[in-house]
């Protein structure tokens, strides 16, 4: 493993020191593992350039406006805790691969430090979690990407061009997010069905693009933009890549703390600002690191498994047994979990009123003379303060999830939806189904006959937000109806919880009922 | 810095003038103007996809509750350009001077080729500020290095800056016949509300209340929110909150403090809401001529925007002040743009 810290061309040695000395203790005490890294220190422009080619690697309006909103908001000095974790890239000549690291210059000492363990916890998050190890990019691909479609619009037109890339944006969303989320389907060398398509297919993304006539340069533009999209995939595991890239910051912070208590401290400052637990934007980290600390302690501590859950509230308290297996514990949940597993699985009820509790004491030593309890409450964020109203963890959870756009919706085209007639329907078109089997999570019951009640009663709470009755959705509809020439009907709920049909002929929505009657 | 990113910027400026299917939305940033940091609101546009969630009553701007915007704006929401409103407002003939005191001059530096003597202070000012912010002052220290967007000439431009900001105080009636008018409320508000900051340059303060009886201080999201209570209607409760807001004595609110504006040194406008059917107009008129002749001398302006309703003891009473810093008048209850025009060119215009 090699680190190496740059500025510009040259090696910077003391950060270069300092960051070895950290990759030194996190591999070795708290047993991360990651590949080379290079750091590069940046001034702002090239940081706002680099994150926004993170966002879409091509010289696009999109691209255009990330790089004028990071800059401005580099400028603003709204975050001067910045990284930028790039892809990765391949010495051509030693034919090792690395990742790039962009830090900001302009950071004080204290900043680069925190930024950089910070950093070493992203890389292990990246290297080993499931989802993650599935969806890297590559610096050199990215660069031919760009060739590409620079190319293109000398030959096509930008604005031609341009046109393509949006439908593909649009349809951005649609490549298969959760492949591990149910049994593989497989086609028989038999199959005797011939409809379009022969089974249910996730991939929107690819099936629209083969049914789709259109000419091989815009085929072109669609795979690019696919192949870089699917970085999105990484999306469902935020709260575990930022609660444990946090994790990480917090021991580096205590180890330096050792030798240099002021700078340990300031250390902590920072990653109060980082993990703000005020903030509802840093709620993925807060709550994330959090929870895993709270895994830590309770490995350590022995205080897992029926024998302690059988326990009294009382008991409970008393309980301990030495383990110590906190941190095998965090690096094997960090490696095996996704967002809705780890939340599902490690933050319970007593973690989550504990964790509000806490947040509550937080506001407390702030405004204690100022503010009844009340009125601290309101100054919850808000998803906090739906569970201090319900005590709810379910809905606590489904709120994370959602709003920190972990998961994105889930459709497919159900087997022959190519050429879907609903009963009372007028037209023939592309049927799009909403995939709503997330909800069984919320189902508790194991009695067959009482799941689907219960099942009811979730779509009918959770309703509002899984719908996807909205404007937005209608206009990515009339982009689909556009781009295979023919209408499309989408099957999703209402806000109320009852199913609902809508139809798109290019230029106007239709709301019908799953029938095809209105 | 590497050119990767290529002409993407300009694109991206060009496609936001362009109309097309995108959705639009706005974000606040902090620039930094001549080193003192700017708010400016960047238009975010994407591209649409199948999302979760449902629009509460439907797109457009003008719905109230609507995502009202940050601290210190006055509601406007999103996707409205306050630029824009201005401009229909300019179409319907009003003007943004401004009455009372004169404006102070200030001279300002330009910083423009056409300038023509350079100025060596503000030049090697300038150019320190840029190094402290790109971060070069902290890595390398002091060094002379002006490079042509630090240069400050001696032409001197006049500019006129406020000496003044003003509170707007808007009250709006809740009782039951009052329901179906909150659009309107809105929307007349938002365009006096912009007009306002316009003619005092953003500094002005927005104060809401609702009133039935009893008038109350409320948030700018429960202004917008709050159903009718039921209970009927006063009108000189409300008049006797905005003197107590002008004396500094205790009136009733749901804010944190109760506000204090220095009348002496402000400008106060009062926008009073209504539908003018009042419970006891026997004894509620007088009471409140007697308040708002206590009133005039502290305030700009008084408006009374009475939607609907058949009453017009109020009006009347008004009227017969013949005062000038009262405007009043009657729309009817229907949100058309007609109606708006008429009503904020009565109150607002001259």
């Amino acid at each position: 493993m090699e680190i190496v810290v740059k500025d510009g061309a040259f090696e910077n040695e003391h950060y270069t020191k300092k960051a070895r000395e950290l990759a030194d203790f996190v591999t070795g005490k708290l047993k991360l593992s990651f590949d080379d890294v290079e750091f590069r220190l940046v001034d702002n422009d090239t940081l706002a350039e680099e994150i926004a080619l993170y966002e879409d690697p091509l010289p696009t309006w999109y691209t255009g406006q990330e790089y004028i909103r990071a800059r401005r908001e580099l400028l603003g000095l709204h975050a001067s805790l910045y990284e930028m974790v790039g892809h990765t890239q391949t010495d051509q000549i030693t034919e090792k691969t690395r990742t790039i690291v962009y830090l900001n210059k302009s950071d004080t000492e204290a900043e680069i430090l925190s930024v950089i363990s910070h950093v070493y916890g992203h890389l292990h998050v990246q290297k080993n979690n499931f989802v993650a190890k599935g969806s890297t990019q590559n610096l050199s691909k990215h660069n031919y990407y760009r060739r590409r479609y620079r190319a293109l619009e000398e030959i096509v037109g930008s604005k031609e061009v341009a046109d393509v890339y949006d439908t593909a944006q649009t349809l951005s969303s649609l490549i298969d997010l959760y492949p591990d989320f149910r049994p593989d389907e497989k086609e028989t060398y038999y199959e005797k069905s011939t409809a379009v398509p022969m089974k249910n297919t996730y991939n929107v993304f690819d099936f629209m693009m083969e049914q789709a006539n259109m000419p091989d340069w815009q085929r072109e533009v669609f795979g690019i933009v696919r192949d870089i999209y699917s970085l999105m995939k990484t999306a469902r595991i935020k709260i575990i890549h930022e609660g444990f890239a946090t994790f990480v910051e917090e021991k580096c912070a205590l180890e330096l703390g050792r030798e240099d208590p002021k700078l340990g401290l300031t250390l902590i400052d920072h990653l109060r600002s980082v993990a703000d637990p005020l903030n509802e934007a840093q709620l993925p980290y807060a709550l994330g690191w959090r929870a895993l600390k709270d895994v830590e302690s309770r490995w350590n501590e022995g205080k897992h498994g029926l024998e302690y859950e059988m326990l009294s509230r009382e008991e409970k308290l008393a309980y301990k047994k030495d383990e110590g297996k906190g941190i095998d514990k965090v690096l094997q949940v960090v490696e095996m979990d996704d967002d809705w597993n780890f939340l599902f699985s490690y933050a319970k009820k007593d973690f989550l009123e504990k964790y509000l509790q806490e947040t509550l004491d937080t506001l407390e030593n702030i405004y204690s003379t100022q503010m009844d309890k009340e009125e601290r409450e309101d100054m919850l964020p808000n998803i906090l303060q739906m569970f201090a109203e319900s005590h709810d963890p379910d809905e606590l959870r489904f709120e994370l999830l959602h709003r920190s756009e972990s998961y994105l919706p889930s459709i497919y085209v159900p087997a022959g939806g190519f050429n879907y007639l609903p009963k009372y329907g007028r037209m023939r078109g592309v049927l799009l189904k909403e995939d709503l089997s997330l909800l069984n999570r919320y189902v508790k019951s194991s009695d067959e006959e009482k799941k689907e009640e219960e099942l009811e009663e979730v779509k009918e709470r959770f309703a509002p937000f899984v719908t996807l009755n909205n404007d937005n959705t209608y206009r990515a509809m009339h982009r689909i109806a556009k781009l295979v020439k023919r209408p499309v009907y989408l099957e999703t709920i209402n806000e109320d919880g009852q199913g609902l049909l809508l139809l798109s002929d290019g230029r106007e929505i239709e709301y019908l009922d799953p029938d095809g009657s209105r | 810095m590497t050119t990767e990113i290529g002409d993407a910027g300009d694109k991206y400026r060009d496609k936001v003038t362009e109309e097309d299917d995108l959705g639009l939305t706005y974000e606040n940033l902090i620039d930094i103007v001549n080193g003192k940091p700017v708010i400016k609101r960047m238009p975010i546009k994407y591209n649409p996809q199948i999302t979760y969630g449902y629009d509460e009553g439907g797109e457009g701007s003008g719905q109230p509750g609507n995502q009202p915007g940050g601290v210190g704006d006055p509601g406007i929401d999103i996707g409205v350009k306050r630029g824009d409103v201005i401009k229909i407002e300019k179409n319907w003939g009003i003007n943004f001077t401004k009455p009372g005191k004169k404006d102070r001059v200030k001279l300002d530096f330009m910083v423009a080729e056409r300038g023509y003597q350079e100025n060596q202070e503000e030049t090697l000012e300038a150019m320190l500020q840029r190094q402290i912010l790109n971060g070069d002052f902290k890595k390398h220290g002091f060094k002379v290095d002006v490079k042509e967007e630090d240069l400050r000439y001696d032409n001197v431009e006049e500019k006129y800056i406020p000496d003044q900001s003003a509170h707007f105080i808007i009250i709006r009636d809740i009782s039951p016949s009052m329901m179906d008018s909150v659009e309107l409320a809105y929307q007349v508000s938002l365009y006096i509300a912009i007009g306002l900051q316009e003619m005092y340059q953003e500094k002005v303060t927005m104060v809401y209340g609702l009133h039935g009886v009893d008038a109350q201080e409320v948030s700018q999201e429960d202004f917008f929110k709050e159903d009718s209570n039921g209970n009927g209607t006063m009108f000189a409760s409300s008049y006797k909150m905005v003197s107590a807001m002008l004396d500094g004595t205790p009136y009733d609110t749901r804010l944190l403090y109760p506000r204090k504006i220095d009348h002496s040194s402000e400008d106060v406008y009062f926008l009073h809401i209504t539908d003018a059917e009042s419970n006891s107009p026997g004894t509620d008129i007088p009471e409140v001529i007697s308040e708002l002749e206590s009133l005039l001398p502290k305030v700009t302006k008084v408006m009374l925007l009475q939607v609907g309703g058949h009453d017009e003891t109020y009006k009347r009473a008004l009227e017969d002040l013949q005062n000038k810093k009262v405007k009043i008048v009657h729309v009817e209850n229907e949100m058309s743009e007609n109606n708006v025009k008429k009503a904020v060119k009565a109150l607002f215009g001259d």
